[in-house]
């Protein structure tokens, strides 16, 4: 498998993860007061499955789909509006979080501690991106921000993380074996 | 959101006909327009998009109830936005006082998220994918840095791939379903079993579409081709929503 077939293949998972992405956000798993949406999830496995650029071009061509109108983002949004309406923050987060877990990832070579860690850095940095945009765009305090933008999807989150490693882990074998060299055919014997 | 909202149905109408460069030009307008839009405007915009809906044949009732996710989401705008502002409290609540203008303004916002959604979904419905592909692709070339053939590429898979998945997904939970996984407790092993699975299919599906990909020598240097033409119908449907976004600006 040559370079360049590696590239296609990993162009075409980057489109696959931003699918995924955008089907988190239609998919919704009701646990407790607050149902789980499996859009960041999907995020932080892209990270994981495709190393920084990758997974960050996957959540780029995700947001840039919504950007053209087509209704990708959570529960079926689409537009500039949504893009930079109250929940801009958390889409852009995705963007910034995709990349930062990745290369933890990619840095760590791929250690089980490293990686989960790198999953708790990018679920605070989508809130961290997330909430004050909430906060200035709602225009509420940032005790509400935290409150209505945070608080609620923390238990969630660290669901998502653990179901995150799980998947990963067993998904991992799967994605690379596509991307590993394939083994030479024996060449075939001159005929005499 | 249900498959049934999302993807392309065939039809003979002139919005499937038109230009998608129009159609996307179109789009970009009335987003732009709705982070300004008043009430009146909203609803002005709303009534055009569901009047255009059954124009494609689409059945509007199925597709505001593919939406019912959506509207909790909207909702949940709403109630913040209520709860949050300071004014003169609504049916007379002291404990969860919800406030007449937080109110107003919630509604405000929720409308103007609805109705490009509705347009976004009537765009997905009457585009193919290969030619939202094209035009995505024309439209980037101008811009420096950006890979503008596989930027689009990548969007054409990913709109190929949701209809895909959203199946798949159906399946998978009709599956647990009749399991009865979906009765379990652990939400740590129900998210595992209807996304680990899922996962699995949906990259052996990609793997078998880079494989197809591949061996029809699909490359940087491929040629797109697609023949670009702007009729009169085009002209007339951009200043037609030009003419619509003026509208909503004007009436505020």
């Amino acid at each position: 498998m040559n370079e360049n077939s590696t590239d296609l293949r990993k162009m075409v998972l980057a489109s696959l993860m931003a699918a995924l992405i955008a089907v988190g956000g239609y998919i919704a798993i009701p646990v407790g007061p607050v149902p789980i949406v499996l859009q960041n999830l999907f995020v932080l496995v892209a990270a994981l499955l495709l190393g920084s650029r990758w997974a960050a071009a996957s959540v780029a061509v995700y947001l840039l789909a919504g950007a053209c109108g087509l209704p990708v983002f959570a529960g079926g949004g689409a537009g500039l509006g949504h893009l930079f309406g109250p929940r801009g923050g958390y889409l852009f987060g995705f963007l910034v979080a995709a990349w930062v877990v990745g290369r933890i990832s990619e840095a760590s070579r791929q250690r089980p501690a490293a990686e989960i860690a790198g999953m708790v850095i990018g679920s605070l940095i989508i809130y961290a991106i997330g909430v004050p945009w909430l906060k200035t765009l709602l225009g509420i305090s940032f005790g509400k921000a935290l409150t209505v933008g945070m608080y609620p999807f923390v238990p969630g989150d660290a669901l998502k993380i653990a179901a995150s490693w799980l998947i990963v882990r067993s998904v991992r074998p799967l994605v690379h074996a596509g991307m590993r060299p394939q083994r030479a055919l024996s060449p075939v014997e001159p005929v005499e | 959101m249900a498959a049934v909202a999302f993807g392309y149905h065939h039809a003979a109408t002139w919005l499937h006909g038109l230009d998608v460069r129009v159609k996307l030009a179109a789009m970009v307008l009335l987003s732009m327009a709705s982070l300004r839009a008043g009430g009146a405007a909203i609803v002005l915009a709303i009534s055009v998009a569901l009047l255009l809906l059954r124009h494609v044949r689409q059945p509007v009732a199925r597709w505001l109830v593919s939406l019912r996710w959506y509207a909790v989401l909207l909702a949940g705008i709403v109630l913040v936005r209520a709860l949050t502002t300071p004014g003169e409290p609504l049916f007379g609540m002291s404990r969860w006082p919800l406030s007449g203008p937080g109110m107003e303004e919630g509604l405000l916002l929720a409308g103007r998220l609805l109705f490009v959604t509705l347009f976004g979904l009537l765009l997905a419905a009457t585009t193919r994918p290969s030619q939202i592909r094209s035009a995505v692709e024309w439209y980037l070339r101008p811009v420096p840095f950006v890979p503008h053939r596989q930027a689009a590429t990548m969007i054409g898979l990913l709109v190929r791939f949701i209809p895909v998945i959203l199946t798949q997904a159906t399946e998978q939970g009709e599956a647990l379903r009749a399991r009865a996984i979906d009765n379990r407790r652990n939400p740590l092993r129900r998210t595992v079993f209807l996304c680990m699975p899922l996962l699995r299919r949906t990259f052996v599906t990609a793997d078998r579409l880079a494989l197809a990909m591949e061996a029809r020598c699909y490359g940087s240097q491929r040629s797109t081709g697609h023949p670009w033409r702007m009729t009169v119908r085009d002209w007339s449907a951009l200043a037609g929503a030009g003419g619509l976004c003026l509208t909503m600006l004007a009436i505020g």
